[in-house]
């Protein structure tokens, strides 16, 4: 057991799986190179002094190339983890992952696997508009995919390993305040989750939620950096004799839904919490299946609290105001009361 | 024509590349005929014309080498190995489909022949040829990748990327760009600078080749070459082809944009003709009833798919919950 | 027969409420337990439930007005029926012959703070609280809501459902000339029938008209009556009784009652009872508040039939008190009213429970 940031879970889940199986390999921009940053956020710093820079690939600045790369690779016997330098850059390659490794399986009438992972920061963090969006629910609206967004060191590893040993497409979705990377790559107004991390082999499953406070009074649903979010204001409401649940899917698809509807049941409210903006978005889908699945229980109506449905602004204040804040989850809770 | 035009090419190899031909022509006027009838459900990108591309190409290269076709990959198919009634069936939307009816035109494909599902988003296929070659290299097969795409597919950017990510890791891959003068309607004269898409090879420091596409044994040739350099691990070549759609883009074309004379010109170039006059009148490796011989063989090649095909039960509509993940067997 | 649309007496101390609004006209068609008019009391705005489908005549009342409890102001006439029906039919709701008991506890009433606006058109309930309620056959409409936009949720049931709450009991006195004559003949033809026995069978088809007055989730009419055992008055249930017939019941009743006095009552036999009768008439007693032993049961109580006749007269006339108990939480007011009404109808006559 070692105390670990979640960029060194990463990174160690990494090594591990290369060792284990050499058909996995990493690819992306600035990920190995000698000097380098190990990529954006430091996942992969070190890595290729291990395993060599063929299998910790530098590629140039071409996102639909290192995802169609990606694709081709996985599906001729490779295990490829993909770095998208900044989740925003996902959009560039819309078309390999949206139209050709979601479908792939499909449309080959299942003879045809796709095993690729990749990793993806996001969240807003003062880079303004283009290197700051949360863009985890355009991707659960594609059947084919599978989207995890880890929250803690051991969820991070877990998660990391399963999806290399899966053999569908896997997006990865990380926190840019989450990671703890440390020196150059330190983010300001990072929470650094250190946790604790097994040494041995383990996997945390695709498709399993967590409890991360237990509560009787609300239901709040958050991912990445707004189950913090959910836990701070969880510990205000306390103070106020209100006890909410805080609840991590960790895996956005599949999704662990009867977790969410369980404890909907038990509490009859419901917030969700995401860093994305409000309309058309991930809580909007949580809100209408609990809408649909656990209307009955429902003792008030349900809250989203997202970023606004702007693009993410650039100055701090601005950026504060956008974001969903603990104050907001207060607020969206009070309100069910 | 001296022994020498025919690289060395003998009957049988002759008879076998124009039994991959006229099997690829008569196919698709039998998808045509069959789209009439109402018995495709599905409009149709049709490959009459081009059949000496997929077929020179695929000639030169091994069973386990990877082909990725476009939106108009039955020649592709056909040439790399899926059996006639797999794809006959595919179009059909049936079970017995090579991807189980949950393709359809546009994605027939048979890994086991080294044909990727079709990707029928135009240049899409060739970031992941790349890929493909990128694995052959990690692995150590051997293997070589073949993306098709026309001339309209070389202006993506992802073709681009495809192209320079190989040429920087010398990846055993062939781009092997189909000039068929049209981009759906839009000449290429209109979406092209240079004046040949080989002519952009230079720039991504791999070798540009430009072939008669018409003429099935100078594509295998050239082919044969870039083959021969990416398994010697020294990178991937460009390939276009000349040649001509003597169909329309899809089903619905009435090709409005072109000239009926333009169309004559180019059927008497016409690729079968082509290999029929080398069997016959300019080499005589080979007899009028040879040929009468290979082309029963095909009719009854088609006979049996058609019928297959008809015969192969539909799916059940709700196997559409079906692949959408991989299912372990 | 047309059906009369009676004010309920929702205000516990008014007899006068006000008419805010009518949501169908005159001549419309309606549908029944669809809103059919919203009365103010002195606490808050209630929408009142069309008593039975079929087109609105005869509105009496219009918005604004003040009208008093238990009055008639509509009558809803069945597809087939027609006006000359309603004026054949009895007069149900004259003036007040029906009296609201007073009320002993305050009904429950939620901070002032949070209460609905007097103007607010609909009460708006959570799911969940719903859901409580309609579990526990609790009669929500009365609640105030104390959740977001004042809707009444789950702690809002809970709170209703923990505060002791009185029982309402209503009590009417009708003519049982008509049920005396049909007890006199059925004996006569040899058929051993008592009072009770005429009661349940009037109760049971009574309800089949006022389901809500039974206390059943899944629709069994099981009726309870006390038995005269030696001062004791044990209640044993006949079960079924909606399907019985007259004959059927009589020997029931007498089963039950030799069982009773012969001390070996099954437990089974006293329990589960969706309507109770208790009849003091053999004790010389003419009207009186029933107790409810099980919360959600009604009760329905028989006095003595007493004579209206003097020695001379040539026929007979006798008047009976009839009382009805329940739990204003469970049932609405106006719905006991009405069931009140139809078993009183019934007993002046009885030949309508043949129908």
């Amino acid at each position: 057991m070692a105390l670990m940031t979640i960029a060194e879970a990463l990174r160690e889940g990494i090594r591990e799986e290369m060792r284990r199986d050499p058909t996995v390999f990493c690819l992306g921009e600035d990920i190995g190179v000698p000097g380098g940053f190990g990529g954006a956020f430091t996942v992969t710093l070190g890595l290729s002094d291990e395993f060599g820079h063929n299998r910790i690939l530098d590629t140039p600045i071409s996102e639909i190339g290192i995802a169609g790369v990606a694709i081709g690779a996985a599906m001729t016997g490779m295990r490829p983890i993909a770095d998208v330098q900044y989740g925003d850059f996902l959009f560039c390659m819309m078309d390999q992952l949206a139209n050709q490794a979601a479908k792939m399986t499909y449309m080959s009438g299942g003879t045809v696997k796709v095993p690729l992972v990749m990793r993806a920061p996001v969240g807003s963090t003062r880079r303004g508009s283009q290197h700051a969006q949360s863009l985890e629910a355009f991707f659960t609206h594609i059947p084919g995919l599978k989207v995890l967004a880890p929250s803690t060191a051991y969820d991070a590893k877990g998660l990391l390993k399963s999806a290399i040993r899966d053999e569908n497409p896997v997006l990865i979705f990380e926190h840019k305040l989450l990671y703890g990377s440390k020196g150059g790559r330190s983010e300001k107004g990072a929470l650094s989750p250190i946790g604790e991390v097994p040494d041995e082999d383990y996997t945390v499953p695709i498709g399993k939620g967590a409890i991360r406070r237990v509560g009787k009074d609300v239901t709040i649903v958050g991912k990445l950096l707004t189950v913090y979010r959910a836990l701070e204001a969880a510990e205000e409401l306390a103070k106020e004799g209100i006890e909410a649940e805080v609840i991590d899917p960790r895996t956005l698809i599949p999704l662990d839904k009867e977790l969410i509807l369980e404890s909907v049941r038990k509490t009859g409210r419901l917030v969700v919490v995401e860093e994305d903006n409000l309309t058309h978005g991930w809580g909007a889908e949580i809100a209408a299946i609990v809408a649909e699945e656990a209307f009955f229980y429902l003792d008030a109506p349900i809250k989203r609290v997202a970023s606004l449905d702007t693009p993410p602004p650039f100055a701090p204040p601005m950026e504060a105001y956008y974001l969903p804040s603990v104050e907001r989850v207060i607020a969206a809770v009070k309100s069910q009361f | 024509m001296t022994i020498a035009s025919l690289n060395n090419a003998t009957q049988v190899e002759l008879l076998t590349l124009y039994r991959e031909m006229l099997l690829i022509r008569r196919f698709e006027e039998q998808c045509n005929a069959l789209f009439l009838q109402g018995k495709i459900p599905s409009t149709l990108h049709l490959y009459i014309g081009q059949e000496a591309v997929a077929v020179g190409v695929c000639a030169a290269l091994r069973p386990d080498d990877y082909v990725l076709g476009t939106h108009r990959p039955h020649g592709h198919a056909l040439a790399k190995g899926v059996t006639s009634r797999s794809i006959m069936a595919e179009l059909f939307g049936k079970v017995t489909g090579c991807c189980k009816a949950k393709g359809g035109s546009m994605h027939v494909g048979d890994m086991s022949v080294g044909m990727f599902p079709a990707i029928a988003i135009v240049g899409a296929n060739a970031p992941i040829a790349t890929g493909a070659a990128l694995s052959a290299k990690m692995r150590g097969s051997g293997q070589v990748v073949v993306a098709f795409f026309g001339e309209g597919g070389a202006n993506e950017g992802a073709v681009h990327e495809a192209m320079n990510m190989a040429a920087i890791w010398k990846l055993p891959v062939l781009f092997v760009c189909e000039n068929n003068l049209y981009g759906a309607s839009t000449p290429v004269s209109q979406i092209v600078a240079v004046e040949n898409v080989a002519d952009r090879a230079v720039a991504y420091g791999m070798p540009g080749v430009i072939v008669d596409g018409n003429d099935v044994l100078a594509v295998r040739d050239v082919t044969r070459t870039a083959v021969e350099r990416a398994r010697a691990g020294e990178g991937p070549s460009l390939i276009e082809c000349k040649t001509y759609r003597l169909c329309g883009h899809s089903r619905s074309d009435a090709c409005n944009y072109r000239t009926r004379e333009e169309e004559a010109e180019w059927r008497d170039k016409d690729p079968l003709l082509r290999i029929r006059k080398l069997l016959t009148e300019e080499t005589g490796l080979a007899t009028l009833s040879d040929l009468e011989q290979v082309e029963a063989e095909v009719e009854a090649i088609l006979t049996d798919a058609i019928q297959f095909a008809d015969e192969s039960p539909e799916p059940a509509p709700e196997d559409a919950l079906l692949h959408v993940f991989w299912e372990d067997k | 027969m047309p059906v009369n649309v009676i004010v309920p007496p929702l205000s516990a101390t008014a007899d006068t409420l006000t008419l805010m609004e009518w949501y169908k006209r005159e001549g419309d068609m309606v549908l029944k337990d669809e809103p059919l008019f919203m009365v103010e009391t002195d606490k808050a705005t209630l929408d009142v439930e069309s008593p039975a489908s079929g087109r609105l005549l005869q509105v009496s009342a219009k918005a604004g007005d003040s009208i008093v409890s238990l009055s008639r102001i509509a009558v809803i006439v069945a597809e087939g029926e027609s006006l000359s029906d309603v004026k054949a039919s009895p007069p149900v709701a004259p003036k007040p012959p029906v009296k609201a008991s007073p009320p002993i506890a305050k009904p429950a009433v939620a901070p002032l703070e949070r209460r609905v606006q007097a103007t607010q058109r609909r009460i708006f309930i959570s799911p969940r609280a719903k859901k409580l309620a309609e579990e526990r056959r609790f009669d929500w409409q009365r609640v105030i809501g104390t959740g977001p936009e004042g809707a009444i949720v789950e702690r809002d049931v809970h709170a209703s459902l923990n505060k002791p709450q009185a029982p309402i009991t209503l009590t009417t006195e009708t003519n049982a000339t008509e049920l005396v004559a049909l007890h006199k003949r059925l004996l006569g033809m040899g058929v051993p029938v008592v009072y009770d026995d005429l009661i349940l069978l009037i109760l049971a088809r009574t309800l089949r008209e006022v389901p809500k007055m039974n206390a059943s989730q899944e629709g069994g009419v099981h009726i309870g009556i006390t038995l005269d055992v030696d001062d004791d008055l044990p209640l044993a249930v006949v079960r079924n009784v909606d399907k019985k017939s007259l004959r059927e019941i009589a020997k029931e009743t007498l089963e039950l009652r030799e069982a009773a006095k012969a001390g070996d009552l099954a437990v089974e036999r006293t329990q589960g009872a969706t309507l109770a009768l208790t009849n003091l008439g053999m004790f010389g007693i003419d009207a009186f508040t029933p107790v409810i032993a099980t919360p959600d049961c009604p009760l329905v109580g028989i006095g003595r039939i007493k004579t209206l006749s003097q020695p001379s007269d040539v026929t007979q006339r006798f008047s009976v008190w009839v009382s009805l108990t329940f739990d204003p939480r469970l049932v609405r007011a106006g719905t006991g009213a009405g069931f009140l009404q139809s078993v009183a109808a019934t007993i002046e006559n009885p030949m309508l429970a043949l129908v």
